[in-house]
């Protein structure tokens, strides 16, 4: 267990292609960070500097209170589950899991004991003598992480451990690393693209653009409050809706025929609203004293079960939008729909540089 | 099921002609010829032929001159398998570490490759001759008399080293690829688990060769064994005397030097048989060795 903490840590590789443009993140100790982002954001870059496999341009990482940049990669006292989960094809799962520790020359029962408590607990105890091309996906994916157990590290480093696997495993996985985690309290950094396992597994997200950090928080901040539009886009699935609303001199205006009844002052000049598909209330008439009014015009609907999507534009021919609404949705294609969004519900983000807009509460008028 | 069908049941055989011409003709033929040839004594001037049985190989079997040039042989074929792969090896793992200009690096390490075998030879003749060459000047600076054509040891030397350099570049190539197989993440997983680097590449690397060594190792018996015929024939400037000469070089030198064709014959089915299990063990030992998955 140990505190992991990067200071302004850069990555430019050759031909001055920045990869990672400075980032700053504290790990607490026990804590389960998530990087988050689209592929070639840098957040594998990052999780590489922090196992000593990527050269650190500048800046300081330091784990457990000591700087380790210059420190070989098995000396950091850390260990790391890869994506294919990189297990040698030709030891047993018994060696793979021992390979670390024999290596780092620790007595011979200790090994056989950690591997044996590890095994049983990953639930691989009857193949540690099978190969592992003689495993499946979701076997090999446990002896990689037995592998890493067995070190008693002071930080677990996952690169996207679920990807290789099928849907339905890869949410009983999901599961049992944050068990995993949770009883053994190890400080974790884990990496993927996906947002769902990203909000399920972290305590706090790091959500990583471009190689800047766009927002840090748990992962219901970081959903309720997104702090740019992208961590808006890319946290949400169906994304959040976008909106343009333009300064008509005395107040904003969404477009024609909708109303906002939001006033607030402030010298941008373009402003981006935001709205979660599930945050608009479709309203029984024209009429509504809520802070955002507008008409959807339906163009199709998506029933996936236990929720519906309705697709459609903003009025006749404004931006299109998707709302979410629970059960199976009876709308058709052409009709119109009255749509309202409570003031809480709103995101106003600047338009230039997509940064959230705070909003005073009591600006909202009536 | 739907069978793949031709028109005309005789186009496939028409497609294998060339293949089948090449092989019957320069393969099988010949090969069914020595077998005839080695249970016969055959005139020298080619009056005539008698049928002798096993005599032939019981003759080269119980000839200690054989005997010699077998033990001879396997000890060339050890020497320059172990030399050439344990080289090549190494200069394929430096040369994998190269970061700057690896490919005109490794365009130069690859180059011996296309040198012909009697080339190599005239090549070493040149270099080690017993008046100019300058390697034999520089073994001189050692104490070390070098006398090629002469001294047996000697030649037997020039012959091994010529053979090796000849053979680094293909095996060169093969595990260089074979290094860049190995997966970057088990590497990087091995990185993590052990700081020696030399103790990684034993447990992690060279096992994950293994498969490329192996087939490097057949290749490289076969090669010792019948290939080097070019580089001691022009070592030995044809006139073998008392110098060192593999198996496959008696065969040449009893049947045209010697006209014993059946003796001669009797010797190439001996090799034939030799290649026929390195090839049955090559390919068991390689279906079983394979890791990857």
């Amino acid at each position: 267990m140990a505190v992991i903490s990067l200071q302004d840590v850069r990555k430019v590789y050759a031909g001055n292609v920045e990869a990672v443009k400075g980032v700053s993140l504290t790990i607490e100790n026990g804590e389960f960070i998530v990087l988050v982002g689209p592929s070639g954001c840098g957040k594998s870059t990052l999780l590489r500097m922090v196992a000593g496999l990527e050269e650190i341009t500048s800046g300081t990482v330091q784990i457990g209170g000591s700087v380790v940049n210059k420190v070989e990669p098995a000396d950091r006292d850390i260990a790391m589950v890869f994506q294919n989960y990189a297990l040698y094809p030709h030891m047993s799962v018994y060696d793979n899991m021992a390979y670390g520790l024999k290596n780092r020359g620790m007595d011979r029962d200790e090994i056989a004991n950690r591997v044996r408590i590890a095994a049983n607990k990953l639930e691989i105890a009857e193949y540690l003598d099978r190969k592992p091309r003689a495993l499946s996906g979701g076997q090999r994916q446990r002896v990689a992480m037995g592998r890493a157990i067995v070190r008693e590290p002071k930080a677990f480093l996952f690169d996207e451990p679920l990807s290789n696997l099928d849907a339905k495993l890869r949410v009983q996985m999901r599961l049992e690393i944050k068990k995993l985690q949770k009883s053994l309290g190890t400080t974790s950094l884990y990496v993927t693209h996906d947002q769902l396992e990203a909000m399920t597994l972290a305590d706090r997200l790091v959500v990583l653009n471009g190689g800047v950090v766009e927002q840090i928080g748990t992962p219901i901040e970081v959903y309720e409050k997104p702090q740019s539009t992208f961590v808006a886009s890319f946290i949400g699935s169906p994304a959040m809706n976008f909106l343009p609303v333009t300064n008509v001199g005395t107040h904003w205006r969404l477009q024609q025929g909708s109303g906002l009844r939001v006033h607030f002052d402030t010298d941008v000049n373009e402003l981006t609203l935001g709205v979660r598909p599930e945050d608009f209330t479709i309203a029984n008439g024209p009429q509504s004293d809520e802070a955002l009014s507008a008409s959807l015009l339906v163009s199709a609907v998506e029933l996936v079960g236990a929720e519906s999507f309705v697709h459609g534009t903003l009025g006749e021919t404004g931006p299109e939008i998707i709302v979410r609404v629970h059960g199976k949705a009876g709308y058709v294609a052409g009709e119109t729909l009255a749509l309202t969004a409570s003031y809480e519900k709103l995101h106003f983000f600047d338009t230039k540089t997509g940064k959230c807009l705070k909003v005073s509460p009591s600006r909202a008028i009536a | 099921m739907k069978r793949v069908q031709f028109r005309h049941s005789l186009l496939p055989y028409f497609l294998l002609i060339p293949q089948l011409s090449i092989i019957g003709l320069f393969f099988l033929w010949p090969a069914g010829e020595a077998i005839r040839a080695s249970f016969y004594l055959e005139d020298p001037f080619g009056f005539g032929s008698t049928f002798v049985g096993m005599d032939n190989y019981i003759d080269t079997m119980s000839n200690a001159e054989y005997l010699n040039t077998a033990w001879f042989t396997l000890i060339f074929t050890v020497v320059v398998a172990f030399f050439s792969l344990s080289i090549s090896l190494l200069l394929a793992v430096k040369a994998d570490a190269v970061l700057h200009a690896r490919s005109s690096y490794r365009t130069l390490l690859m180059w011996v490759y296309a040198i012909a075998p009697p080339v190599a030879g005239l090549v070493s003749l040149m270099l080690f001759d017993q008046h100019l060459g300058p390697i034999t000047d520089l073994a001189a600076l050692f104490g070390w008399e070098l006398r090629l054509g002469v001294n047996g040891f000697d030649t037997a030397f020039v012959m091994s080293t010529t053979a090796i350099w000849k053979q680094i570049p293909v095996n060169f190539i093969f595990f260089l690829s074979g290094l860049q197989s190995v997966p970057k993440s088990i590497q990087e997983a091995a990185a993590i688990d052990c700081k020696s680097g030399t103790r990684r590449f034993w447990s992690v690397t060279f096992p994950l060769l293994a498969p490329t060594g192996f087939f490097l190792l057949i290749i490289n018996i076969t090669y010792a064994l019948f290939d080097t015929f070019g580089i001691i024939d022009v070592l030995i400037k044809s006139e073998p005397g008392n110098n060192p000469i593999t198996l496959v070089y008696k065969v040449y030198n009893d049947a045209f030097r010697g006209n014993d064709l059946g003796g001669s014959s009797a010797q190439s089915v001996v090799l034939m048989i030799l290649v026929f299990i390195l090839t049955i063990i090559q390919f068991r030992m390689i279906e079983r060795k394979v890791h990857y998955n």
